[in-house]
């Protein structure tokens, strides 16, 4: 049933609100398989939050969500299986060092040691962190942890990705090298939605965004279209966004 | 020095105010330790009239004990910063001075209830000090200890934030705790080898006793004021180091236990069962009910664990928790297997002497009693760690009947253990098995509770842990 439906990714009429302020209001969203889609906004636009609600981790106060085509319920196995997560704060465990967070979670997934152990390896190199596999995650640097909670995403090689930020905190090589694992994966079918403050990037790796100002919706476009049109993601950007006045720095410099 | 008061001022409302917003949860633990603490405190009042009672009578057997206590507590490392919102580690980047940065160090201390209650403790134990014949020499020499145990308190907390540092403080603490407490189980009632013991000799008239004092008082305060630049040096914040193999496989299991096991309270209660198992093997007369009481102890001590099993993880770790393909049954039976293993694990051991020295039938219950109390605690904890979820980083506890359902949870069934072994010397053991069963009823039923809550209640467990 799951393989029938032409969008991997799928919300309606998306509200989220908590007490009398609404962090997101009415975001309708499809995704459908093998593209890559940028969520871009300014901080505290309700990126985190609509992808807290499209991984199950918040539930909307209204709105309807499907990934893979089914609710993406923590109770529901099947449903967690299909999807990787990179979340807002990366989700690691102080006691474990980088590669113990690998070698737990490939087994929940169902995955056999050796499985566990030649993917970790493979994952942790491509992330440059095999030298440093055995720091505890409460001593890694945030990008160490960010690249940690990346792998974990991948290690059981999932359906749909939601990517908050990956990219945030992240030094050049190994930023270079999740686009290009990024790339491959969508050539191969996995759909990837990922948040991002970095435009630069976004503009060079997904197929089509949207931007998100104060919990709604401001614009949707596809990169080919943004391209028909000669404009870029940052034109789109600053358009719905703006930017805050300098103003004067007497006082500075 | 306007810096330091500026600083003070901060710390203060930033730490009132972290209590005071926490909702409700954290004023109830307030008003629980509040509570708690005057009536420690009542207790502790009788307690020094025995020893004052005790020092007419020319007996200093009670007085070293006070006094080694007291000096242990001042020593502990690592209480000092406790719910501080900023520690001297937070303060690297501004441009503060040596000695402005160890004032905010030591007057911060002070901005916690737990500086007055040790400072109360301190004063009222001055008063059955100066009992001593040589009150001038005694009380002065108590106090110039006291300074150089709060002193080098600080000094070990800094050590202690390196790796290294951490291990050997860690050891030597508890090789100083096991052996007080051993000797003491064991019979020995004077501790000449303790610092402590100066007091004694200077309440006799001994200057030379008050001047050691003196000279360590002055140690320790040069110790703490370096120690702070060299803790900053040497374990920059920020700074990775502690790289560890780990070859073994990790289960959530696994992971439970070790994250379990960092509780301060759950390794005190190991050393205790230490102590306690070295009384067993030494003492010429050991007390059976010194076991069952001190398995309740025991289990007092494990509550933070058992009735806040989220709180080391965190919102991280629930998000975590989620993100994974686990049905939350098995979350909460992982947690309950290490809790398991963490409390009736160090206590095995003991049964088996107490087996030894009162015999099997004795030894059988006690360890009924032990599992009993678990399992108890398991129930209700469950319970409490999903409706009041509290990051332990900051908080603990829930709201004050949860408190009190949480203490009775451990006092009841080891009541209800001594009851029964006093009651039925001879034929304890089916009742008590009556008891275990009750209590795995009550736990598989608690478990089906919390694990259906935490399904429906997630949302609200991460913004309280938040």
């Amino acid at each position: 049933m799951t393989g029938e439906l032409p969008f991997e990714i799928q919300a309606h009429g998306l509200v989220k609100r908590f007490g009398d302020f609404t962090a997101v209001r009415d975001v309708t969203l499809e995704v459908p398989k093998g593209m890559i889609f940028g969520f871009l906004g300014p901080n505290g636009s309700g990126k985190s939050t609509t992808v807290k609600m499209l991984t199950g981790l918040l539930e909307p106060t209204a709105g309807v969500v499907h990934v893979g085509g089914l609710p993406p319920v923590p109770s529901d196995p099947h449903s967690r299986r299909m999807i990787g997560v990179l979340p807002e704060g990366n989700a690691l465990f102080h006691s474990l060092t980088l590669l113990e967070h690998l070698r737990l979670s490939g087994p929940l997934y169902g995955l056999n040691e050796e499985q566990v152990e030649s993917r970790a390896e493979q994952l942790l190199k491509a992330l440059d962190l095999w030298e440093v596999r055995d720091t505890y995650a409460d001593q890694a640097s945030y990008g160490m942890a960010k690249k940690c909670s990346l792998a974990m995403a991948l290690l059981h090689n999932p359906r749909v990705l939601f990517l908050d930020e990956p990219f945030e905190g992240i030094d050049p090589a190994s930023g270079r090298s999740i686009k290009d694992l990024l790339g491959l994966l969508a050539t191969r079918g996995v759909t990837i939605f990922l948040t991002s403050h970095i435009l630069e990037i976004a503009q060079q790796l997904v197929q089509s965004f949207a931007i998100i100002r104060e919990g709604e919706i401001v614009c949707r476009e596809s990169m080919a279209e943004a391209a028909r049109q000669g404009r870029t993601i940052e034109d789109y950007y600053f358009d719905h966004i703006g930017r805050p006045e300098l103003g004067e720095w007497d006082w500075l410099g | 020095m306007v810096g330091l008061t500026a600083l003070l001022r901060w710390q203060w409302v930033a730490y009132w105010r972290r209590i005071f917003r926490g909702g409700t949860a954290a004023r109830s633990n307030l008003i629980v330790l509040g509570l708690l603490a005057a009536a420690g405190f009542a207790r502790y009042v009788t307690f020094l009239r025995d020893v004052a009672k005790q020092l007419a009578a020319g007996n200093y057997t009670m007085l070293e004990l006070l006094l080694a206590g007291l000096l242990i507590v001042t020593l502990q490392p690592g209480w000092d910063a406790a719910g501080l919102a900023f520690g001297s580690r937070d303060m690297a980047l501004f441009p503060l001075t040596t000695p402005v940065r160890f004032g905010l160090r030591v007057f911060s201390r002070f901005v916690a209830p737990a500086a007055w209650i040790l400072t109360a403790l301190c004063l009222s134990a001055s008063w059955v000090v100066a009992v001593l014949p040589h009150p001038v020499q005694a009380v002065a020499a108590f106090g110039l200890l006291m300074l150089a145990g709060f002193a080098a308190g600080i000094a070990l907390t800094d050590f202690s934030h390196t790796a290294v540092g951490s291990r050997v403080v860690r050891t030597v603490l508890a090789a100083v705790i096991v052996a007080a407490a051993g000797a003491w189980f064991a019979g020995v009632r004077t501790l000449p080898v303790l610092p402590t013991h100066l007091i004694v000799l200077a309440g006799n008239g001994n200057w030379l006793s008050v001047s050691a004092c003196g000279v360590m008082a002055c140690l320790a305060a040069l110790l703490a004021f370096r120690s702070l630049p060299w803790m900053l040096r040497h374990a920059p914040v920020g700074e990775r180091s502690g790289q560890r193999s780990s070859a073994r496989a990790v289960t959530l299991f696994r992971r439970e236990l070790r994250l379990q096991s960092t509780f301060t309270e759950v390794r005190t209660a190991w050393v205790i069962c230490l102590a306690l198992g070295f009384y067993l093997a030494t003492a010429d007369h050991p007390q059976p009910d010194a076991l069952r009481v001190m398995l309740g102890l025991l289990a007092f001590l494990s509550c933070a664990v058992a009735m806040n099993s989220f709180g080391l993880d965190g919102v991280a770790g629930l998000d975590r928790f989620l993100l994974w393909p686990l049905g939350s049954t098995r979350i909460f039976i992982e947690k309950n297997k290490a809790f398991l293993l963490i409390m009736v694990g160090p206590v095995l051991p003991l049964m088996a002497l107490a087996g030894w020295r009162f015999g099997w039938r004795e030894g059988l219950c006690d360890g009924l009693e032990a599992v009993a109390i678990a399992l108890s605690m398991m129930t209700w904890g469950n319970i409490v760690s999903v409706r009041h979820p509290e990051n332990a980083a900051t908080a603990s506890g829930g709201n004050v009947v949860d408190q009190f359902i949480a203490l009775a949870a451990v006092a009841i069934p080891t009541a209800a253990s001594i009851g029964v072994l006093r009651a039925f010397p001879q034929a304890a053991a089916l009742p008590l098995f009556a008891m275990v069963a009750a209590a795995v009823l009550a736990y598989v039923g608690s478990l089906r509770w919390s694990a259906g809550y935490f399904a429906a209640h997630h949302e609200q467990m991460r913004r309280q842990l938040t």
